[in-house]
């Protein structure tokens, strides 16, 4: 059950609302069981006979992280998050990566071992970073109070939040499940709620669903693409994927909201981004925070003499995890790779010059190096990308577009995509400001 | 705490290549664009080999600004 469904929005949601707020009225933690039960109820609608995993892990991290809080050794602390670490990403693994495996072992080695052909979890990834996070959170005492199952549930499936993230904190959910107000119906947030799940669904089904046909139409078309029907594919597609995921991170911040919940912020205008470094600190923010505090921190005090290039070799190894953890692909990995080399060359440059380069400049060329690792992101083989590239370069010639039925429909879609992304603020600021304006009121 | 405040201050210049007089007790990441999570790691690491302390890893994303760092610090 995706957000835009009609199912979704005009039945699921409305009964999940009005039985959340009456639950509240007459019970303590009614509200906590009400939307575990909710979340099950939206994971299950997409496969049932997978739902008893996110319950296993529900309840194996849920032990896991009590075993932790409730151990005052420090050495057998260490021991039983390697345990469960280990646990959460084999089970990432075997679900995920598991045929990925098979398939370059069998091309190596040249041996034809079966595929596991495994059904993929929905939304496992998320909720697998989101609770091993949870875990380091118990083990480094940030997360000290004692955990109902019930809470430890509602942080993992609270459903606007579940399948596209934001990656939450235990700590920063918790706080506002908890608070009393948060369980009366707010006006305010209930209308801005609304606002941004209207922003959020224009963007998705408007402007990336839209986009969604030209681009499938270019890179299945893709052998001797010619320059402009190149550049027109990449540029669609990179747009495509920011007003889809923002678009549905937009719906999950709107829907919570009607809970008086507040998400973290996952993307902040990444196309006006000035560097790569400013880059990931615009795009899918929460995935970027998981991997610098749980990742490359830790790393990097880890060592025992820190220098440039140790840094620059666990940047670089970060990303590579960025990349693989999208999906099962050497190409999601050459695109944590070039985001890796990116950041790399942009803190060499920060490291060896003085000087910054003017604002509109460093965004052209920062947009232009994005639209580039997206065509790896998106190829269905090395071939796909390469074709794309060679297009966009003008190796395969520069003809009219001749792929594309409704050049002046796709043309006028791909011009408001670009004209919103550079010349509208955000839904972030939208928050912001009307959060700030009802305090000055 | 002013010792501390003049020490703090001068390696986050250092690491931000940032005039120490642009720099003060209400500064945080968010200003400065060399500020980044590499200066970051650098600032923490030569704070702890400076003051003879410990930071664990997981307080890191938390101590970006100055008043953070010596708030941690006392």
């Amino acid at each position: 059950m995706l957000f835009h469904n009609p199912v979704f929005l005009f039945i699921f949601l409305p009964i999940v609302l009005l039985l959340y707020y009456y639950a509240s009225k007459y019970s303590k933690f009614a509200h906590e069981y009400f939307l575990v039960v909710a979340g099950f109820f939206f994971y299950a609608w997409w496969n049932i006979y997978l739902s008893p995993l996110i319950i296993i892990s529900i309840i194996v991290n849920f032990y896991f992280g009590n075993l932790i809080k409730n151990n005052l050794e420090k050495n057998s602390k260490k021991i039983i998050l390697m345990i469960s670490i280990f646990l959460n990403i084999l089970f990432l693994a075997i679900f995920k990566y598991a045929d990925f495996v098979i398939e370059n072992i069998n091309y190596l080695f040249n041996v034809n071992l079966d595929l596991l052909n495994l059904p993929f979890p929905l939304a496992i990834s998320f909720f697998t970073f989101q609770t091993i996070a949870y875990l380091v959170d118990c083990y480094n005492g940030i997360i000290e109070k004692k955990t109902r199952l019930s809470q430890f549930s509602l942080f993992v499936i609270f459903f606007p939040q579940l399948i596209a993230g934001p990656i939450v904190k235990y700590n920063h959910m918790m706080a506002q499940f908890d608070e009393k107000n948060n369980r009366l119906i707010n006006q305010q947030n209930f209308y801005l709620g609304l606002v941004i799940i209207l922003i959020g669904l224009f963007k998705k089904v408007i402007l990336a669903d839209n986009l969604t046909i030209f681009v499938e139409n270019g890179f299945s078309n893709s052998e001797n693409i010619e320059f402009y029907a190149s550049w027109l594919t990449s540029l669609s597609f990179t747009f495509q994927i920011y007003f889809d995921f923002s678009g549905y991170v937009d719906m999950a911040t709107g829907i919570a909201l009607l809970f008086n919940i507040r998400l973290p912020t996952n993307f902040n205008s990444p196309y006006k981004a000035t560097s790569i470094i400013n880059f990931w600190q615009k795009w899918h923010i929460t995935l970027a925070n998981f991997l610098t505090n749980y990742i490359y921190y830790p790393w990097v005090k880890s060592l025992k003499e820190a220098n440039f290039f140790k840094i620059m070799t666990i940047i670089f190894c970060v990303f590579l995890i960025a990349g693989m953890w999208h999906g099962p692909s050497w190409l999601f990995l050459i695109f944590g790779a070039l985001h890796g080399l990116g950041l790399i060359t942009n803190h060499i440059f920060r490291k060896l010059f003085d000087f910054k380069l003017n604002k509109y400049i460093a965004c052209f060329f920062t947009f232009q190096y994005v639209n580039l690792t997206f065509i790896f992101f998106r190829s269905s083989s090395l071939e796909n990308s390469i074709s794309i590239i060679k297009g966009m370069m003008g190796l395969n010639g520069f003809e009219s577009i001749n792929y594309f039925d409704d050049k002046v429909f796709i043309g006028t879609i791909l011009l408001v995509a670009i004209i919103i992304c550079y010349s509208f603020k955000n839904t972030n600021y939208l928050i912001e400001k009307f959060q700030l304006d009802k305090k000055n009121i | 705490m002013s010792n501390n405040l003049e020490l703090i201050v001068s390696i986050v210049s250092k690491h931000i290549k940032e005039d120490i007089k642009n720099i003060d007790i209400n500064s945080k990441a968010d200003d400065f664009y060399k500020w980044d999570s590499l200066s970051q790691i650098n600032i923490i690491l030569e704070i702890e080999k400076k003051m003879s302390k410990k930071i664990e890893a997981s307080k890191i994303s938390e101590l970006t600004s100055i008043k953070s760092i010596l708030n941690y610090l006392k």
